[in-house]
């Protein structure tokens, strides 16, 4: 395989986690709750996931386990910042933390333990066999097309349902979708369960099936170029896409030049995805702020209180 | 409280009765009853503080009820949200609106409803509005609206759900003479056409003029509960306030008028949209007291902030020698005031450099305190010196900002919309202050959305169009109708009225 088509597959491979990740804090975010646990859920879920995975021998329930646990850490977040109108910000910092020590604890006993490979790539008919793109984007795993049609359908139901009109209205004036009916709350609570959820499934995909083991801090702080990738994005979920993969890209260079022999520092290496994402967030900021309507949701980090009085 | 409307059908619409609600120890609403009537306007006056907005927020069930009951057609009813009362059948018109401005019209309107945002919505849209003489363009993002329109929308969000009872709280507090006119034209075809329509005001007149019924509150207690036939102005002044409080601001004295103290002359701000100066000019003279009305928006913020020296000029020139130039913003928690600090801390805030608040690194609270109770006392500031000016109601943090403005003397003072939001007792006696300045040979600059203000204040009137003055009336030929004719650019209106 040449180094285009290995670099576009593993940009494909490792941007997917991202993807799966950013949509779920980009729905969270469109509901008004920011939520920078992120990279804590993911590190839950990575956890959850191999533990399960490797003693029951079934991905789809490590993958099922994954879901509910980064879910769960995701529901303390609601409730504290929807129900109790905590501070977003402190909840999410908190909380990041607290699923990096907790995702330590539950893989304690299965740190460098390998797994088999569960999930086999799912080759696409007629589209496989495009020359050169086809085996890149058609001979890819289950997971890899689910992300890629999660994307299509948040940006369909934001755009052209009930659904994603309430989630907007939470995100943008949560008082007036309050007194037109709309049950900002549940939007709210649902949103950033929703956000779990995903990053949880991104983490697990991150353990059993992209590097199949488990070590601490294995996502490695991909959770925090997710909630990047968003902003990034001007909260679209289409526009995620080009973002996910332009940072698996940067990723796949650090496993790529090693194989290849030439000798980059890790370490510059490791570090160059955030360097990118503050040189995209300046642009992207400062693109806004001169075209004005930047796309963030108004009421972002702010909680809604209906008896808003003293 | 029997109600004595005429003629039409004796069972309310709804009725809430012994309504009562407290915040920390104070009891904002306290025992009031009070019936919508199918087919009528009741207008809910009082002052700022008397619990209106407070009891409009049980009723559509923003806010529960201590204790109280509310029957709505018969039926005994508990709003555990607005969603509640909404299925129920009642609507609110909020003062800052209810409205996702990134959304369009459409989608604004079916927000919340079964409906989605199609063609078949929009011609309904399209339906009550011209039912109403409404002009809305109803694929346009709510964001890119007037202020007038907006509140338009909020009006046929209520009747695309078919709501029995409408509640507009404050509806003319943002709208042009003109705009009141053809709102209250349209809250009577609404009304006719059998919905119970209930607005919320402090302005006198167009209760008068406007509504079928008046209950008034005063410190969260009906007042009076009566028909609007017959009731006067000051008979209503007189219920709002109680008995033994001046209403009335005391006759305009004759000021030598001096000196040129302030000249602008085409001057023009820098920003975006309208709200800029674009070629303003004005003087202002000692012991004068110069009035700005426009509808908001047109410039009347930049030229405050320009004629107090803090918004530098793109072009045109400022001329004066004057240094003592005061300014009570616009914004009152915004600009005026910090929130967080206490009454003593903002009083001081003009002198923290000076020789007056003793050394100048070092703060002394004893001295703060001290130097801020004759202010306290003088002006009628409601709460002690080390109380947080965010616990004061509007009119007393304004009396705040009117005390440390005030009492140097300035020789030049700007005040932007003194008396929004303030009850009868507090806006007289700011305009009390205004008018002392004049007196003492200072010069007054007012802008103000109250024209009734301006009428009664100032020595002529200046009319904001477009960040230009457009237009300059003495006080004496000024009426509230000549200035709301030019506030919307037809300067020849009068004869065609």
């Amino acid at each position: 395989m040449d180094f285009l088509s290995f670099a576009l597959t593993s940009a494909i491979v490792l941007g997917t986690p991202l993807i799966l990740a950013a949509l779920g804090e980009l729905v969270s975010e469109r509901s008004g709750v920011i939520n920078l646990s992120v990279e804590g859920m993911m590190l839950v879920g990575a956890a959850t996931g191999f533990v399960v995975t490797f003693s029951t021998g079934n991905i789809a329930l490590g993958f099922a386990a994954a879901a509910l646990s980064g879910g769960a850490l995701a529901l303390v977040h609601a409730f504290l910042c929807v129900g109790l109108k905590a501070n977003q910000i402190i909840s999410g910092l908190t909380l990041a933390l607290l699923g990096a020590g907790l995702a330590s604890f539950i893989g304690r006993d299965f740190a460098g333990l390998p797994i088999p490979s569960y999930i086999s790539p799912l080759s696409i008919p007629l589209l496989s066999d495009i020359p050169f793109l086809g085996p890149i984007f058609f001979e890819r795993d289950i997971i890899v097309y689910a992300a890629f049609a999660a994307v299509i359908i948040t940006a369909i139901v934001l755009k052209r349902t009930r659904i994603g009109q309430w989630l907007k209205a939470s995100g943008e004036a949560p008082a007036a979708a309050d007194a037109a009916g709309v049950p900002v709350f549940i939007v709210r609570y649902t949103a950033v369960v929703f956000g779990g959820l995903m990053a949880g499934i991104a983490g697990a995909y991150f353990s059993t099936v992209f590097v199949r083991l488990w070590s601490d801090n294995l996502t490695a702080g991909r959770g925090w170029i997710a909630i990047a990738l968003v902003i990034f994005a001007s909260w679209r979920p289409l526009l995620l896409v080009p973002g996910a993969l332009l940072f698996g890209f940067l990723d796949s260079l650090n496993f790529q030049f090693q194989t290849m022999g030439i000798t980059v520092s890790t370490d510059i290496l490791g570090m160059s995805p955030f360097v990118i994402t503050l040189v995209a967030l300046t642009i992207v900021w400062w693109r806004q702020q001169r075209h004005g309507g930047a796309g963030v949701p108004r009421a972002l980090g702010l909680p809604y209180e209906r008896e808003s009085r003293i | 409280m029997s109600s004595s409307n005429t003629g039409g059908p004796e069972e309310p619409f709804l009725r809430a009765a012994g309504m009562t609600k407290s915040f920390g120890s104070k009891v904002v609403v306290d025992d009031v009853t009070i019936n919508f009537f199918p087919g009528k306007i009741l207008a809910l006056l009082g002052e700022n503080g008397a619990g209106k907005s407070t009891l409009i927020s049980m009723i559509c069930g923003q806010y529960r009820p201590d204790s109280g009951s509310l029957t709505v057609h018969g039926k005994t009813c508990t709003f555990r949200s607005p969603k509640d009362a909404l299925k129920a059948g009642i609507g609110v018109v909020y003062q800052d609106f209810r409205l996702v401005p990134p959304f369009s019209v459409v989608e604004n309107v079916v927000l919340g409803t079964r409906s989605r945002p199609n063609r078949r919505a929009a011609a309904r849209i399209e339906e009550i509005a011209a039912e109403l003489g409404f002009q809305v363009p109803t694929h346009a993002l709510v964001q890119d609206l007037v202020v007038g329109q907006q509140q338009q929308v909020e009006i046929i969000k209520l009747l695309f759900r078919g709501l029995d009872i409408l509640i507009l709280d404050e509806p003319t507090a943002v709208l042009t003479p003109q705009q009141s006119s053809q709102l209250f034209t349209a809250l009577r075809a609404i009304a006719d056409s059998g919905k119970s329509v209930v607005f919320v005001s402090h302005r006198l007149a167009e209760v008068v003029e406007s509504a079928d019924h008046v209950t008034v509150l005063r410190g969260g207690r009906v007042v009076a509960d009566q028909p609007a036939h017959g009731l006067n102005k000051s008979d209503l002044a007189l219920l709002m306030v109680g008995d033994g409080i001046a209403t009335t601001t005391r006759a305009a004295r004759n000021r030598p008028v001096g000196h040129s103290v302030l000249r602008l002359k085409n001057a023009s701000t820098a920003g975006q949209g309208r709200d800029v100066l674009n070629g303003a000019s004005l003087e202002l003279h000692a012991g004068e007291v110069v009035g700005v009305a426009g509808v908001s928006g047109n410039g009347q913020r930049p030229l405050a902030d320009v004629v107090a020296g803090i918004v530098p000029l793109t072009s045109g020139t400022r001329e004066t020698q004057e240094e003592r130039i005061a300014y009570i913003p616009e914004d009152r928690l915004g600009t005026g005031l910090v929130g967080s600090m206490t009454i003593a801390q903002n009083l001081q805030m003009r002198d923290y450099r000076s020789e007056k608040s003793g050394n100048p690194w070092w703060i002394n609270p004893k001295t703060l305190l001290a130097q801020a109770e004759p202010l306290i006392e003088e002006f009628h500031i409601p709460a002690a010196a080390s109380i947080k000016v965010s616990a004061l109601s509007g009119g007393g943090q304004q009396r705040v900002i009117v005390a440390r403005e005030v009492r140097d003397e300035p020789r030049i003072l700007v005040a932007s919309q003194p008396t929004r939001g303030l009850d009868v007792v507090s806006s007289t006696a700011v305009r009390e202050h205004l008018l002392d300045i004049a007196d003492k040979q200072g010069a007054v600059l007012v802008i103000s959305e109250d024209l009734d203000e301006l009428l009664e204040v100032c020595d002529r009137i200046l009319v904001m169009v477009g960040g230009e003055v457009v237009a300059e009336v003495p006080r004496k030929e000024a009426t509230r109708l000549s200035l709301g004719l030019l506030m919307v650019g037809s300067p020849d209106g009068e004869a065609s009225q």
